[in-house]
């Protein structure tokens, strides 16, 4: 038996205790356990290891900007050990046969657990995708990858086609409100307002009863629509800490857009008191050449898959949030909406842990990051890393170094296609 | 090191170094006749405070309208979130907005933990933390040392008893951080179930401060300077048997008085149910009204000191 020693978050406190592991699954839970491997962390905290469940890791087709490996690397060293990738791939994953081709070539390089999305649109033929059993997109306006919905009268019918236990994430800005030509940060949120997203809000609540996750909500004038209960949603760590006044340009390009001072606030309420269930950190790499071009061309999307924990820890601390809200935020509820056997400290739950040590605050640099893009909005943040990172109660990452490759299993849909 | 005080926020005890919590109770001091009303001071004349509470509190809201007005200032605020645009649902973003436009201090009250840090990182006004849910509140921990040290003129080396909920009352949490920070040395009581949180308990330690844990009163008051009395709430407990069990155990009257020394003196946050019993209020050890009172000189000391009046 392998045990994790240390103060671990155990039915909703902190407790000094050990876990013990087998098979990848926690088996025990005590004040003491012998075990023929030990780690031992003393004092610090043990926290169920986070799920992330909106990243692009763009394999296969722009695999100079991230790969699967470089991208689940950077995950299990900033404390994430579950990720969930987006479509929006070259070739789109849009149908059985893009699925699958994405699930062979990625599957080997899973540093993580991964789940994979399809993108559904308004032709999908869902009775073939719901066999899949992974989650799905869709995108109310249109991406690079032409991956838009375009009928939206077909949102309903097409959403409940796939199955009413099926996760269904919505990018959810309406596209006859979204403009282009955008020349600055500010002037971005002109070309994408908060009505987009409050409009786009509002018409999936119309058209369908099935229950849907709204993805990186933005705007204030969403929070009141979240109060529906068939919606769950997220927000990304750069939409509470960053807003159109900061001096990132083209880096700083991403949708849904930064917006003012008084949404940032208002996402930070929404969080704190729970209308927003979880955090996402939407992690879209893009190389800095990419988007140092001339803000119009500069493409949207900024990193955040191996800064979300740490820089949220950094905000624990300030005493912006309270630990146990970020652990439901961050660990425990994106469990719960994906189904997963992760996300608590708890017998028979997956060991996916990390050992986290409050005081040892550093400065986040983009060049100490694992993503291929080299670069991250929190340049020069304060940020809290995790000392060690578990998957299925192996070492996989230690003081923000790999230490074993490839152990990611696909964990939401059909293992053998 | 001390910082400057001028426009800064007041969030929580954790931001003040000793020395800075030394010069803000010397400075309440300095305002003690002025929060009497027997000395003028208009320092703060053509300011506004606005109290922005977002849960009621009568006690703490009057003891910063009073400080402002003692002050030469005027406020404006609500109390009553039943009345106001936040029964449809305004939000603390919209609200900060709005108040920070009409005022120039911000005091918050309100039930979620971190709401007054997030109010602060969102507005230019100076923000003091009233109280946020389970979080800080340190106006009342600087009153509370305020009061030791005025009636024992130190708070070194003093020997203070922490009665009641230690777990679950945040007063005594803050307090007990502080009063570690100035080396008191420190007694906590209570009923097992109810005792002082590990995490509060190494903050202690990590202070230097030494200290005991005991469920017996009447031992730990022999040789104690302060008893600080909290409430034990009865829907701590699942079985009202045991309810009463413990708060008869615990309940502070001139009996179990004859066991402590003749300056003894004995505080409490306030509101008080039973656990003090009203005997004991017209004696020498009771200090919990004039504890409320001092309420107004420190806030008046930190406002003089936010407005940069004082040095």
């Amino acid at each position: 038996m392998r045990v994790v020693e240390g103060r671990a978050f155990f039915r909703g406190r902190f407790e000094e205790c050990c876990i013990g592991i087998e098979n990848g699954k926690i088996t025990e839970i005590k004040k003491i356990l012998k075990g023929d491997e030990r780690h031992s962390f003393g004092s610090n905290y043990i926290l169920p290891a986070g799920i992330d469940i909106h990243v692009h890791f763009r394999e296969p087709g722009r695999t100079h900007k991230e790969d699967f490996r470089s991208g689940s690397a950077g995950a299990l060293c900033g404390g994430v050990t579950t990720i969930f990738d987006m479509p929006n791939n070259d070739p789109s994953i849009v149908d059985v046969r893009t699925y699958q081709e994405k699930r062979r070539i990625v599957g080997s390089k899973a540093n993580a657990d991964f789940g994979l999305y399809v993108a559904l649109k308004e032709n999908s033929s869902t009775d073939e995708l719901s066999k899949l059993g992974c989650p799905f997109k869709v995108y109310m306006t249109g991406t690079a990858a032409g991956l838009g919905f375009g009928e939206y009268d077909r949102l309903g019918e097409v959403c409940e086609g796939v199955g009413g236990d099926r996760h269904v994430g919505i990018h959810c800005e309406d596209k006859s409100l979204v403009g282009s030509g955008e020349r600055d940060l500010e002037d971005f949120l002109q070309v994408r307002p908060n009505e987009a997203e409050m409009a786009a809000i509002k018409r999936v609540i119309k058209s369908t009863d099935r229950k849907i996750h709204i993805c990186h909500v933005s705007a204030k004038e969403s929070i009141p629509l979240l109060e529906n209960p068939r919606l769950t949603s997220e927000v990304t760590p750069h939409h509470l800490l960053l807003n159109m006044n900061s001096d990132l340009e083209g880096f700083g390009k991403t949708n849904p857009p930064l917006r003012t001072k008084s949404d940032q606030m208002a996402m930070w309420e929404a969080l704190v008191s729970g209308k927003i269930d979880i955090i996402a950190s939407d992690h879209a790499p893009h190389t800095i050449e990419e988007k140092e071009q001339s803000f119009d061309v500069a493409p949207s999307g900024v990193p955040g898959v191996e800064t979300s924990i740490p820089v949220m820890l950094a905000y624990v601390k300030r005493g912006n949030i309270t630990i146990e809200r970020l652990i439901n935020a961050m660990m425990e509820r994106p469990a719960e909406i994906m189904g997963l056997n992760k996300g608590r400290i708890e017998v028979g739950m997956d060991a996916d842990l990390i050992a986290v040590d409050m005081h040892n605050v550093t400065k986040i640099r983009g060049d100490d990051l694992h993503s291929k893009c080299g670069w991250t909005p929190f340049e020069n943040w304060e940020g809290i890393f995790p000392l060690a990172t578990f998957l299925r109660g192996r070492l996989v990452a230690k003081d923000r170094e790999m230490q074993e490759t490839g152990k990611g299993k696909l964990v939401l849909g059909d293992e053998k296609p | 090191m001390t910082k400057t005080f001028k426009g800064r926020d007041i969030i929580s005890i954790h931001d003040f170094s000793r020395e800075e919590i030394e010069h803000i109770l010397k400075v309440s001091k300095d305002m003690i006749p002025a929060a009497r009303g027997e000395k003028r001071n208009l320092s703060l004349e053509g300011k506004i405070l606005s109290t922005i509470f977002f849960e009621p509190s009568t006690r703490t809201r009057l003891s910063f309208e009073a400080a402002m007005n003692r002050l030469g200032g005027s406020v404006v605020g609500f109390s009553d979130p039943e009345i106001t645009s936040l029964k449809k649902g305004e939000t603390l973003a919209d609200t900060i907005r709005m108040v920070e436009s009409y005022s120039d201090v911000i005091v918050l009250r309100h039930p979620m933990e971190g709401a007054a840090k997030l109010a602060a990182d969102f507005t230019e006004k100076p923000v003091i933390n009233a109280g946020d849910g389970a979080g800080q509140h340190p106006t009342q921990t600087l009153l509370d040392l305020f009061t030791i040290w005025t009636e024992k003129k130190d708070i070194e080396d003093k020997n203070v008893v922490l009665l009641g909920d230690l777990k679950y009352g945040r007063t005594v949490h803050s307090l007990a951080y502080a009063l570690a920070m100035f080396g008191a040395n420190l007694t906590f009581v209570a009923p097992e179930v109810l005792q002082m949180p590990k995490e509060v308990v190494e903050h202690v330690e990590r202070q230097g401060g030494s200290y005991t844990s005991t469920n017996a009163l009447e031992d730990a008051i022999e040789s104690a300077d302060v008893l600080y009395v909290t409430r034990i709430q009865k829907e701590r407990f699942p079985d009202p048997a045991e309810y009463e069990k413990v708060a008869g155990m615990y309940r502070v009257d001139n009996e179990i008085l004859t066991n402590a020394s003749k300056d003894i003196i004995v505080m409490h946050p306030l509101p008080r149910v039973t656990e003090i019993s009203p005997e004991v209020d017209t004696t020498e050890h009771a200090i919990y009204f004039k504890q409320a009172f001092n309420g107004v000189p420190v806030r008046m000391a930190l406002l003089a000191l936010i407005f940069d009046v004082v040095k």
